[in-house]
């Protein structure tokens, strides 16, 4: 069963979404910030990390770099708010992000590009 | 006498010339001159002689050619002997170069008669040698008689006239030819001595020659000019010698002696001439005793020389005297004492006349008989009385009326009839022509040899002119002692041995404290001494004596005035005079009333010189013909005429002139009506008038000319340069000022009692006026916005410039009724001599509608700013929401969707919709539109609104915002929104420096910047502020924070911050108007904003000036952490 840890100051955003995870039947941890996700990845290997951007504490984007240089094939999906994505495939792909999800979620998509990740 | 004169004028100077010149006398030079034109003929003659004898001897030729030499050298010396002649005869000297031709010339004749020696030298002939040497020394011997006079002439001619001769004889071997030469030689030798010595005996004999010479012809010429004198003598004059024989006479006597004019016999002596004298017959009276006469004339001269007085028959008179001379010879002279016979006889004359006269006036005799009538009365008794000389006879004397002269008529009656005699008894009886004639009368009564009486002899003196002189002279000294006593000053008269005779009644007074010694016989010192002794003299205490010694020495000679103070004040004049009969009068006035008045003017002159020396100005005062009569020395002081020069009596032109000021450039006084009208032509006028003077260029005087009644002026120098000078600074300021007033942008105006007095051109703009002048004199209050009348009234301005002046917003009015913005600043000051405001009035229309502009801008900026963080803040609810209700729609299309996981999820989104409306409901408050209104206002809310606002936000970038505010706050008035931008904008710029002061600590790692720790502290609490200065009651003030940890803002920058545009932030983070909006805003408010650097970073302070107090008692401040929500 593939675990995914979700990175979000956010808990009723991460409560939500790692419910709706688990009734996709995967196994789901969730992490409030930068520097205690990071710990989460250090002590499990997960199989999909998903993270938000903009966290207190070490944010989302310190986060990807440091996961990238210790773990360089643990797939990671970004949630953000940000309204400017558009044209940026490239310097995400850079980053080692599998994929970037626009805040509000849909749901629908979530499950289809963790199971995408999966296969 | 030309040779005196010559002599005189032209004695040789010994120190010129040659020494030998000047020995040379003229005495030398004479002898010289005439023994030399005599020996010159000798030589050729012997020559002649020599050459025929040699003939045939020696060679021809060389005979002649010595014969001509000889000659020549003779001929040569004419000349010479012609030149001596011409300056002999002038009395000149020898002149220098004279007597070395003439040595010269001598030398040449003997080395003529040398060189014929040798040539008629004939060797063996013996006879012949002899010859010639004794004919040659004998030429020598006639040299030395010749030339002795001149012993250098000699020594020349000699020398070489001798020694060829002599060395050929010495050199022959004959015994006799050597002895020849030798004695020839010698011979001649001793001739050069003889002539040297000759020459001293010649010079001292012709020199006492010539003396003597002229000492002759000076006697001659005194001589002569005594007979000169002589002759032009009025009186005759003739000496005699010891002889008796005339030697000397003048004219006049030879005309007595010959009076034709021929010329006296020689042997004519002192009888011969008295007997001429009295045959001549011009002798008065002396016809047929002329021997007699000249016998007694020699017997007068005998007797001692007596002067004998001789009439002529002319009518002339001769006074004949004699004089014995030293050497007993006569000097007679006969003066002309006419005149003085004639003088003297009417000298006699008159003494006959006076003794007829005196004679005349002698006494009468008259006789009584022994009835006491008149027998006989003298002839004089008619002369003195007029009356017949039988008016008296027969009438008895006691009948005669006594006419006036009762007592002495009864003194004389009874002598007679006691048969006394009487003397002198003074009568007067009238003439006939009413006159009275005044006589003494003597008698004494006649008896007769038995004892009978025979009546009374007596004499009458006429004394009438005696009577009537002394009665004239009563009148004169009864009108002198009126004229005394009428003087109003004291009067003294001392006679000649200084006792006072005569005194008036005033005299008393003017010897106080001695009026008692004013009697007859005292002296002037003893009535002084009365008055210095009792101290009626002022000032003399310590002096008595020495002041009556003084008194009393000018008394001895009282020619001066003298004065003297007495004690009570008075000043006395004393005038003393000699009479003529050797007394002194004095005259004493009172001269009091003078000196008082003498002193009240010296002081008041002094008084009047102090006040024009203490003038600050130059003074002169100018008589009616414009020349100076005073002046101060202030004119000197102010550098006017340099120094010392007496300007009294100076012409005004020329004083004007000595200024150095040219008249041309004395221009009028401002104020004056005829500009252009000339110096003279004012003072012609004699109005007042001013003028200016310039002293090249370096002092303006100002002249105030005063006419005075007498014709004169009054001339005031002012020295104006400075007050020029300031004047045109001033005008040159003033312009510069009137410039910078006219030029600036801004309405200056100057307002006096409410009105406009000055308005510039901006103003005039900004008021919408045509001119400035449409302006002047208008009501201020007219161009303000009826809302600002009170606070115009009120507002009061400032006594002068400050750097924070307080400036008044204001709506003001234009002319045609628009309105306008303005800020006015006012500084009292005084306009024309009144209290004035200087308003400065700026155009804030334009500012304050871009500041609002602005202010809206920035809130908009900053909303825009905010949009982005809101999205997110607002995408955070969405997102649960969406995941909620995805998670629910997916498991019910799944039909895995249970009632409790429903219920969750819709539980979730009505929570985070209710999230949602909150962030929204903070949005509203932050943009609902202002609308200007003013209110007074919770301002706690808005700084909680602020905080609240970004707090979450800045929490995201981990920036923590803790607020500490009362839970019950006072009120402020303006506008909530604006305060909450203020607060928002602090925050924000306080999140900034938080991260770049991050940032910076993070480059140096090269790690992206780890913002953790960051704070924000806002608090707010009330506090006292300062003293209102109308009531004087403390102001609240309500106090907000806004500190931060990022650092501070540099010391350089702190004064800045507040600039708008300035921004320490990077480009395109920051507009750098945010803190300028805030300060805007915050003054607006009436409150202030400052910032200072506090431990951790900036602190920015805004007070706020309370409106309206909490409505209880400010609670501590809570500690609300709001942070942790």
């Amino acid at each position: 069963m593939a675990s995914i840890l979700i990175v979000d100051d956010e808990p009723e955003a991460t409560a939500t979404l790692s419910k709706f995870l688990e009734t996709r039947g995967y196994q789901t941890e969730t992490a409030a910030n930068g520097s205690e996700a990071l710990e989460r990845v250090r002590a499990i290997q997960y199989d999909v990390v998903m993270t938000d951007l903009r966290m207190p504490g070490m944010d989302g984007a310190d986060f990807l770099a440091r996961v990238r240089l210790e773990q360089p094939e643990l797939p990671v999906v970004v949630m953000t708010g940000h309204t400017n994505l558009e044209g940026q495939d490239d310097v995400w792909a850079r980053a080692g992000v599998q994929a970037v999800l626009q805040k509000p979620l849909n749901l629908r998509e979530v499950s289809e590009i963790i199971h995408e990740l999966l296969v | 006498m030309s040779v005196t004169q010559h002599r005189d004028s032209q004695t040789p100077n010994p120190d010129t010339e040659h020494p030998y010149a000047v020995r040379l006398t003229r005495a030398q030079m004479i002898a010289l001159t005439r023994q030399s034109r005599v020996s010159n003929i000798v030589p050729p003659i012997n020559s002649v002689i020599l050459g025929i004898l040699l003939w045939g001897n020696v060679p021809t030729t060389a005979l002649i050619v010595w014969v001509a030499l000889v000659w020549a050298s003779s001929a040569l010396r004419w000349p010479i002997y012609r030149r001596f002649d011409a300056t002999v005869a002038l009395g000149h000297g020898f002149e220098p170069h004279w007597w070395k031709i003439w040595v010269a010339v001598h030398f040449a004749a003997g080395v003529a008669w040398g060189i014929g020696s040798i040539i008629l030298f004939t060797e063996g002939d013996f006879l012949i040698q002899a010859y010639l040497v004794i004919f040659v020394l004998g030429m020598g011997a006639g040299a030395t008689a010749s030339f002795a006079p001149f012993f250098p002439a000699l020594v020349a001619y000699l020398v070489p006239l001798t020694i060829p001769i002599a060395a050929i004889l010495v050199m022959q071997e004959s015994t006799e030819s050597t002895v020849l030469g030798v004695s020839g030689f010698v011979f001649l030798v001793a001739l050069v001595f003889l002539g040297r010595t000759a020459n001293r005996g010649f010079s001292e004999s012709f020199r006492l020659g010539v003396e003597n010479e002229s000492l002759t012809r000076g006697l001659k010429l005194t001589q002569f000019r005594l007979e000169g004198a002589l002759d032009s003598m009025s009186d005759a004059f003739g000496l005699f010698d010891s002889e008796d024989n005339l030697i000397e006479m003048n004219d006049k006597f030879r005309q007595l002696i010959s009076p034709e004019g021929s010329e006296p016999a020689q042997s004519m002596t002192y009888d011969l001439f008295i007997r001429n004298l009295a045959e001549s017959g011009r002798i008065q009276d002396l016809a047929g005793r002329a021997e007699s006469w000249v016998e007694e004339i020699a017997q007068l001269r005998r007797a001692g020389n007596m002067p004998i007085e001789i009439a002529m028959v002319d009518g002339t008179w001769l006074l004949l005297s004699n004089e014995p001379t030293d050497d007993g010879g006569t000097v007679t002279t006969l003066s002309d004492i006419t005149d003085m016979k004639r003088h003297q006889v009417d000298l006699s004359e008159s003494e006959q006349r006076f003794r007829d006269f005196t004679s005349a006036a002698s006494d009468w005799v008259w006789e009584l008989d022994a009835d006491s009538r008149f027998a006989h009365v003298s002839g004089r008794f008619t002369e003195v009385s007029g009356r017949p000389s039988d008016f008296l006879l027969g009438r008895k004397i006691h009948d005669l009326p006594s006419e006036g002269a009762q007592d002495e008529w009864n003194r004389l009656v009874a002598a007679m009839d006691a048969r006394q005699p009487f003397r002198n008894i003074p009568m007067r009886r009238p003439r006939e022509n009413g006159e009275h004639y005044h006589f003494l009368i003597n008698g004494r009564p006649i008896f007769g040899e038995s004892g009978q009486f025979l009546g009374y002899r007596g004499t009458g003196t006429d004394i009438t002119a005696t009577v009537l002189a002394e009665e004239r002279a009563r009148k004169a000294q009864s009108r002198l002692f009126d004229a005394i006593e009428s003087i109003p000053a004291g009067f003294v008269l001392f006679d000649e041995m200084g006792r006072l005779t005569l005194w008036n009644s005033r005299a008393p007074e003017y010897f106080p404290g001695a009026s008692s010694r004013i009697v007859a016989g005292s002296t002037f010192e003893t009535l002084m001494r009365g008055s210095a002794e009792n101290g009626a003299v002022a000032d003399i205490s310590d002096r008595v004596e020495e002041w009556i010694a003084s008194q009393a020495a000018w008394f001895e000679n009282p020619n001066e005035r003298r004065e003297v103070r007495f004690s009570d004040g008075r000043h006395v004049q004393l005038l003393g005079r000699g009479t003529t009969d050797g007394g002194t009068v004095c005259v004493m006035t009172d001269i009091t009333d003078i000196r008082l008045g003498q002193e009240e003017l010296a002081e008041k002159t002094t008084l009047l010189q102090a006040t024009l020396e203490g003038m600050g100005e130059g003074l002169i005062v100018l008589d009616a013909d414009l020349c100076a009569v005073l002046s101060n020395t202030r004119l000197d002081r102010l550098a006017v005429f340099g120094g010392d020069q007496d300007l009294v009596g100076r012409p005004f032109r020329e004083i004007l002139e000595s200024i150095g000021a040219d008249i041309g450039q004395i221009t009028d006084a401002p104020g004056n009506l005829e500009p252009d009208k000339p110096l003279d032509e004012r003072l012609a006028d004699g109005l007042p008038f001013q003028f200016e003077i310039t002293r090249t260029g370096r002092q303006i005087m100002l002249v105030r000319a005063d006419p005075l009644t007498n014709g004169g002026w009054v001339c005031v120098f002012t020295d104006i340069t400075a007050e020029r000078r300031a004047v045109a600074a001033l005008e040159e300021s003033e312009d510069r000022y009137r410039r910078l007033i006219e030029a600036s942008p801004d309405m200056i105006a100057v307002q006096a009692q409410g009105r406009f007095a000055f308005v510039n051109a901006a103003g005039a703009h900004l008021l919408g006026a045509a001119s400035p002048d449409e302006l002047v004199g208008r009501r201020v209050l007219d161009f303000v916005h009826p809302d600002n009348h009170e606070a115009v009234r009120s507002s009061k301005p400032v006594s002068g410039f400050h750097n924070d002046m307080e400036i008044h917003e204001f709506r003001g009015l234009r002319v045609d009724g628009s309105t306008f913005e303005g800020e006015a600043t006012g500084i009292e000051f005084a306009y024309q001599g009144e209290p004035a405001v200087l308003v400065i009035i700026r155009d804030i229309s334009d500012r304050k509608f871009a500041q609002a502009q602005l202010i809206q801008t920035s809130k908009l900026a900053l909303l825009g700013e905010m949009a982005a963080s809101m999205a997110h803040e607002l995408n955070q609810p969405l997102n649960i929401i969406r995941m909620a209700a995805d998670a629910s729609l997916i498991l019910m299309e799944e039909n895995k969707a249970d009632m409790e996981s429903h219920r969750e999820e819709f539980d979730r989104i009505s929570k985070q919709s209710e999230r949602m409306a909150d962030i929204i409901n903070h949005m509203r408050v932050f943009s609902r539109q202002e609308d200007g209104s003013e209110d007074n206002f919770n301002p706690i809310e808005c700084v909680d609104a602020a905080a609240s606002m970004v707090r979450e936000q800045y929490r995201l970038d981990g920036v923590e915002v803790r607020t500490a505010l009362p839970k019950v706050a006072p009120r402020v008035s303006g506008q909530p929104i604006r305060l909450e931008q203020v607060v928002l904008n602090l925050l924000a710029n306080a999140r900034d420096a938080v991260f770049s002061h991050k940032e910076m600590l993070a480059d140096g790692a090269g790690d992206r910047p780890r913002i953790e720790g960051g704070l924000i502290e806002v608090s707010a609490f009330v506090a006292n502020g300062q003293n209102d200065p109308g009531t004087r009651e403390r102001l609240e003030e309500l106090v907000i924070n806004v500190s931060d940890n990022g650092g501070g803002i540099p010391e350089e920058d702190l004064n800045q911050v507040f600039e708008p545009f300035f921004t320490t932030k990077r480009a395109g983070q920051g507009t750098g108007l945010g803190l300028a909006i805030g300060f805007s805003i915050i003054s607006g408010m009436g409150g202030t904003i400052s910032v200072a650097n506090g431990a951790r970073g900036a602190v920015f302070e805004i007070r706020l000036p309370v409106a309206e107090p909490a409505a209880t008692a400010v609670p501590e401040i809570a500690q609300d952490s709001a942070a942790d929500r």
